[in-house]
């Protein structure tokens, strides 16, 4: 069965620097990185950790810009993908570590980044966890189509390359 | 009663504590001075990695601006890079209050855009010197 999925603007982290984006599955009631939230949100324990993500999100896309390899760590596990032609940046897909737990995400430039899942990591590899393993690779796959859409121009930076631009009912096939 | 999932942004802002977002705030101030010192150093990552006996991976996490920096930890930063990372206002003040400040005005002609003999250019500018200051903090 085909899957499609839409891009959504996060409404709540749209900042001076940065603008954060997700995707939602179809049939999905909200989006990957909301989700993410919702499932993160009663676990004990990761309470602060929780917290700080949403500040370092905050102060990263108010201050500093999204700064690849050093904010980000770099998380891409297909090593095909990243050998295609320019522009390789948004192929690669970085995580967000905060003691265990991890965000995916697509670092498009410095001012527009995809936010996808993540979860508690409990395996050395992320790839082997059974917590994040599924989520590491379906931001792979998704920054692949993005990178897609991109290339088909379905998906346009503006002027300054400060935002993305694309129509509202855009849907691609996962 | 069932949660809003959309609202799950508004519930844990509603929840984050000062402490954290002084916490993010100055793990990202200590993250930008440590690059700002790499930078001076003409040192990437990798030789601080390598100066520190550290693998890369653990430096990359250690100026994310996320990771519970120890003060042990700061102070092997401070150590190998030869600087102050953080310093107190009481230190901050110490340091800085010798360093003299200088107000310099230069008049010159802003009009002209082209210069023919260089004598003549700068027999034309004035440069006075007012207000020497020294500004102790």
């Amino acid at each position: 069965m085909n899957i499609f999925a839409s891009i959504e603007r996060l409404i709540d982290f749209q900042f001076d620097i940065v603008k954060y984006f997700s995707i939602r599955i179809e049939g999905k009631e909200v989006n990957e990185f909301i989700d993410f939230l919702n499932r993160m949100e009663d676990i004990e324990g990761i309470e602060d950790d929780l917290s700080n993500l949403l500040i370092w999100i905050e102060e990263i896309g108010e201050n500093y810009g999204a700064v690849k390899n050093r904010f980000f760590r770099n998380e891409s596990i297909y090593a095909d993908v990243q050998a295609l032609p320019p522009p390789r940046q948004q192929m690669e897909i970085f995580e967000i570590p905060i003691e265990n737990l991890r965000l995916y995400c697509l670092v498009a430039n410095e001012k527009v980044v995809f936010l996808f899942n993540g979860g508690i990591k409990t395996a050395d590899k992320a790839q082997d966890c059974p917590k994040v393993g599924q989520y590491i690779k379906q931001a792979n796959h998704i920054a692949v189509k993005i990178d897609e859409l991109f290339k088909s121009r379905e998906i346009i930076w503006n002027e300054d390359q400060s935002d993305i631009l694309f129509d509202g009912k855009l849907e691609f096939e996962l | 009663m069932k949660k809003d999932k959309n609202a799950v942004v508004a519930r844990l802002r509603e929840k984050l504590k000062p402490e954290n977002r002084i916490f993010v705030r100055k793990n990202l101030a200590i993250s930008d001075q440590v690059e700002a010192c790499l930078k001076e150093k003409n040192w990437t990552q990798k030789d601080l990695a390598r100066a520190l006996k550290k693998n890369e991976s653990e430096i990359s996490k250690w100026l994310s601006g996320l990771h519970n920096l120890t003060l042990q930890s700061i102070s092997k930063l401070e150590a190998i890079l030869e600087t102050d990372i953080i310093l107190t206002p009481m230190e901050a003040s110490e340091k800085y209050k010798r360093i003299e400040y200088i107000a310099l005005k230069v008049y010159a002609k802003i009009n002209s855009t082209e210069v023919e003999n260089q004598a003549d250019y700068l027999e034309t500018q004035e440069l006075i010197f007012e207000n020497i200051q020294s500004l102790a903090l």
